[in-house]
């Protein structure tokens, strides 16, 4: 049964449609890259799948369910931005997320965070916006759900910094689970890859895994990607 | 998950309000303990002027700071009230607390209760500190006296008393929710959300004037003059503040019902955290 699956997605901003009639379906169990250009929908499908938007057409499911409550638990969601308040302590986050997932692996949040240098007593304003990203990416992946959705997890941050994400998602992640990860840099993160959907102007445009990618073509995803994105219009 | 929201926003307030509190009632000890000395100091060695005015100054300012500090507990409560749920669910903060395991529902009613418990205490300090002041002064004796004065029997004061809180409790409820359901529409436009949540609160308080007038001449019948004329008896004014008070209390809820409706349906379907 597919952990994430889209029938017929449609979103508009205004007039503009971020997204216009979006099929799919994602199985447990893999990596799966959700990528476009900036303003393709990436965005806007992760955000429908966590019911902070509400579709003007077509349904979305989490394990066969429409967002909510449910879904939430089973979801593991990192926004493009961090949501943390300032004058919260390390300490008072993890109780956050103690208190309210019983996924949530306190221990194995504690350990990267000790590893990161981050005092339970230390308060968000004193971080860097780096230490808040990666602050915020170890509470996610601490927990054990079945859908992790990444919204542009490496965007924005140093090299360094992506080699630790990259890392930091691919040794903690439910194996079970499904791992979304939507971004346009796909160099960096296309060998934690296993799957590809291609999405632009709110249409998925090709959806394979990597091997075949590259047995078949015998490219490299982010050439594909160029390849694809260079013959749209759009682009 | 109603009582770990909870925990989460009175940890969020009281960081704010406490310290505000405390300030509120440290500063009614000293204002009291000053004006005390002031008049202990003019009693005792009324040569010695320049004590006396020294002290009296003191006591002016601690005055104008113990003011100030009642309404900022007051102004404070309520702008914690607009900001918490502003913050929590219209910004950033909103991926977080709409992506929790939680109803809609649990989360407005963790705002309401949390912003009516710091209403209800920010009145209490208000009084409390009103009461450290004038502890031995006219204040406290009217204070104690208002039974004896009243033209009522201690029965029906009780019941006025207890009315008026209800009241001023459930109203306050209305407000809370009015913004909150300002601020709910507000944020399913998609530009200018700060804007269309201001214009949808004056929306909603102009309206909410206009009912109440009507609502107001219903109960005169149509008549305020010959309705007032038969006000003779404290029984009769009693009667008439009790109906008028209960009548208020019951449109506010039906008001605060209709707002809190407003504000589940936008955050529920009309959610637009863009």
């Amino acid at each position: 049964m597919a952990i994430l699956e889209c029938r017929a997605l449609t979103k508009h901003y205004g007039g503009a449609p971020a997204l216009d009639g979006v099929d799919l379906s994602i199985e447990p169990g893999g990596i799966v890259g959700l990528l476009g250009p900036n303003g393709s929908g990436k965005t806007t499908l992760l955000k429908l799948a966590n019911g902070l938007l509400t579709p003007d057409g077509g349904e979305i499911l989490i394990d066969g369910r429409a967002p909510s409550v449910e879904t939430k638990r089973i979801v593991s969601y990192l926004p493009e931005r961090t949501y943390f308040s300032d004058w919260m302590r390390v300490e008072q986050l993890l109780d956050l997320f103690s208190d309210f997932y019983a996924d949530f692996d306190r221990a194995a949040a504690e350990d990267m965070l000790a590893r990161m240098g981050l005092e339970p007593k230390q308060r968000i304003k004193e971080m860097s916006k780096g230490m808040r990203e990666k602050m915020q990416l170890i509470l996610v992946m601490s927990r054990r759900a079945k859908l992790y959705l990444l919204d542009e997890p490496i965007g924005g941050v140093d090299p360094a910094t992506r080699d630790y994400i990259l890392h930091t998602i691919i040794s903690n992640y439910n194996p079970e689970a499904a791992v979304v990860i939507s971004t346009h840099l796909i160099a960096d993160v296309e060998n934690v890859l296993d799957e590809v959907i291609f999405l632009n102007t709110g249409r998925v445009v090709l959806r394979s895994t990597v091997d075949a990618i590259r047995s078949e073509q015998g490219k490299s995803v982010d050439a594909v990607f160029r390849e694809v994105f260079r013959c749209s219009e759009n682009y | 998950m109603l009582g770990k929201l909870l925990k989460q926003d009175f940890r969020a307030t009281a960081r704010v309000m406490l310290p505000v509190c405390l300030i509120a009632l440290i500063l009614a000890a000293f204002t009291r303990g000053c004006a005390a000395l002031t008049k202990s100091a003019a009693a005792t060695a009324p040569w010695r002027l320049q004590n006396a005015d020294f002290l009296s100054f003191v006591t002016n300012v601690l005055g104008v700071l113990f003011v100030i500090s009642l309404i900022a507990v007051l102004v404070l409560a309520f702008i914690l009230m607009v900001w918490r749920f502003y913050r929590s669910f219209l910004t950033d903060e909103g991926y977080l607390m709409f992506t929790l395991p939680v109803t809609t529902a649990k989360l407005v009613l963790s705002k309401l209760i949390v912003a009516l418990v710091w209403f209800v205490v920010s009145i209490a300090v208000v009084v409390l500190s009103c009461v450290i002041v004038g502890a031995d002064s006219r204040v406290i004796e009217v204070f104690y006296n208002v039974e004896g004065s009243a033209p009522w029997s201690g029965g029906q004061l009780r019941a006025v008393l207890l009315s008026i809180f209800a009241f001023a409790l459930i109203h306050e409820t209305t407000f809370c929710l009015q913004c909150y359901a300002s601020m709910a529409i507000g944020q399913s436009h998609r530009r200018q959300k700060e804007l269309m949540s201001v214009v949808f609160f004056f929306v909603f308080y102009i309206a909410i004037q206009i009912l109440s007038s009507i609502g107001l001449l219903t109960i005169m019948g149509m008549n305020p003059g010959v309705y007032v004329e038969k006000l003779v008896t404290p029984d009769a004014v009693y009667r008439f503040v009790q109906t008028i008070l209960w009548s208020f209390a019951g449109v506010s809820a039906l008001i605060a019902v209709i707002f809190y409706g407003i504000t589940h349906r936008m955050l529920k379907r009309k959610l637009n955290l863009q």
